[in-house]
């Protein structure tokens, strides 16, 4: 991180011209990747960019606003449906995403209301028990959702253009998550997102400094809530064929992992994460014929690794993939004179009471 | 005051773990025995703060109440909703009544 000597530098969206050239050929790389991929690769980068957009949503709530939320299946699953059925009734795509948006971040202020005077492990429950509440309900409305004899998402249709094959479709998602990115980056550096700090950093401390916290709280559920949602339509889209089973616990968990992986606070650590879960359990299944029959075998042996991982980056790497990359550039940046002392935190966010 | 907080903390999990066992071996013979039988465990967290967080026989008194409502919806209310009861009385406890029935209302330290 460079050295910064004024508030508008402390206040930029890039550190220097730079950074935006390195952003901008990342970008073109990225939507270069499904015309050099086989189709199996462009459908595995698919999901990539979907969980990023997902895990955006509970980074800006866990990684920066400092509320745990083990309900993001269900913001997934609302989505996902929302997009499905309206689009069912013949409104067109464009109008459709950001109403599953709307529709997931009204359940997200929904879930505030009563969420907001608890903080760490009891809005992690009440988020927990929103979930199955959200999921039985997706099951027993069989007349809208079809229950679990599964919704049929219908195909994308953007003005007259069909998104029909793999390759668009990844390129329409690389299109929505840059947006999104660039929607986040802009709220943090806002004074909402300072706000969202403050409140993870020390709540009391942000409500003495004047800061709503209520409603700021309610705020940041929407709009995590909100990217969740967007991020369901395209997975429904994705999978094509949804039922209310595939929007388990299992997947909510699936994105504290990712956030906690990718780096609590940092909106790179998102895109780290995402590709981490995603790979994970290709790394798993390329291994299994290497590991003895009796592991290899095991159906829990997925979570297992998962949960495994969940806990050793919490014990060992609490800055996560990210932290563990600017350290690598840090090293390299100062070669020959890197020490144990040289990486020290100047800020200690994170470090004060967030649960 | 000399407590081994790393010995005691320790002890502690080792105590729960305890509990839950055996209230997982009263468990087995009325329920089918499958490695998913851990999600019940989530149904502890109902229980839990329905009787409120650090009272014991609120924890016995929870999960009486929680049990009873889950039988009784599940007779009276259409199918499907005794699986979220636990869930919602959850949420209504949370947000009408924090502390649960028997929990004190602790200050908290800035």
């Amino acid at each position: 991180m460079a050295l910064r000597t004024s508030y508008a530098q402390d206040f930029a969206w890039f550190d220097g011209p730079g950074s935006l050239a390195r952003i901008v050929a990342l970008i073109a790389a990225a939507a270069a990747l499904p015309f050099v991929l086989g189709e199996y690769y462009v459908s595995q980068l698919t999901f990539v960019w979907i969980y990023a957009i997902a895990g955006l949503g509970l980074m800006i709530l866990i990684g920066y606003t400092g509320l745990v939320s083990f309900g993001q299946a269900a913001f997934l699953a609302l989505g996902a449906y929302a997009a499905g059925i309206l689009q069912d009734r013949g409104v067109p795509f464009i109008v459709a995403l950001p109403a599953a948006g709307a529709v997931a971040a009204a359940a997200g202020v929904a879930i505030a209301v009563p969420a907001l005077r608890m903080t760490g492990l009891f809005l992690a429950i009440a988020t927990l028990a929103f979930a199955f509440i959200v999921n039985e309900a997706l099951t027993r409305f069989s007349g809208l959702t079809r229950g679990n004899m599964g919704f049929m998402m219908p195909d994308i249709v953007i003005a007259g253009l069909k998104i029909d094959s793999e390759r668009k479709f990844n390129l329409l998602c690389l299109t929505i998550l840059v947006l999104c990115m660039i929607g986040a980056a802009n709220l943090l550096r806002s004074p909402v997102g300072r706000a969202f700090i403050a409140i993870r950093d020390s709540r009391i401390a942000a409500q003495s400094m004047g800061i709503p916290v209520a409603r700021y709280q309610t705020l940041s559920f929407a709009i995590g809530a909100g990217l969740t949602g967007i991020a369901g339509a395209l997975f429904g889209h994705k999978l094509t064929f949804i039922m209310p089973e595939q929007f388990d616990i299992n997947v909510s968990i699936e994105m504290l992992t990712l956030v906690v992986v990718g780096g609590l606070g940092s909106l790179h650590g998102v895109i780290f994460g995402a590709a981490f879960v995603i790979l994970l359990p290709q790394l798993i299944s390329a291994a299994k014929p290497l590991l003895p029959a009796v592991i290899a075998g095991q159906t829990g042996l997925q979570a297992a690794v998962f949960g495994g991982i969940l806990i050793l980056f919490i014990m060992l790497e609490p800055g996560g993939l990210y932290g563990r990359w600017l350290r690598m550039k840090q090293y390299l940046a100062e070669f020959p004179f890197y020490g144990a002392a040289t990486f020290q935190k100047q800020r200690s966010f994170l470090r004060s009471e967030r649960w | 005051m000399g407590i081994p907080i790393k010995r005691v903390s320790t002890l502690i999990w080792a105590m729960s773990a305890a509990v839950a066992a055996i209230a997982g071996v009263l468990l087995a013979p009325v329920t089918f025995i499958h490695s998913h039988l851990g999600f019940i465990g989530i149904k502890a967290f109902p229980a839990a703060v329905l009787g409120g967080f650090g009272s014991m026989p609120g924890a016995v008194v929870g999960g009486l109440i929680l049990g009873v409502c889950e039988s009784l919806a599940g007779f009276y209310l259409p199918e499907g909703v005794k699986d979220v009861t636990a869930y919602v009385l959850l949420l209504a406890v949370l947000a009408f009544r924090p502390q649960g029935l028997f929990g004190q209302t602790a200050a908290k330290k800035v």
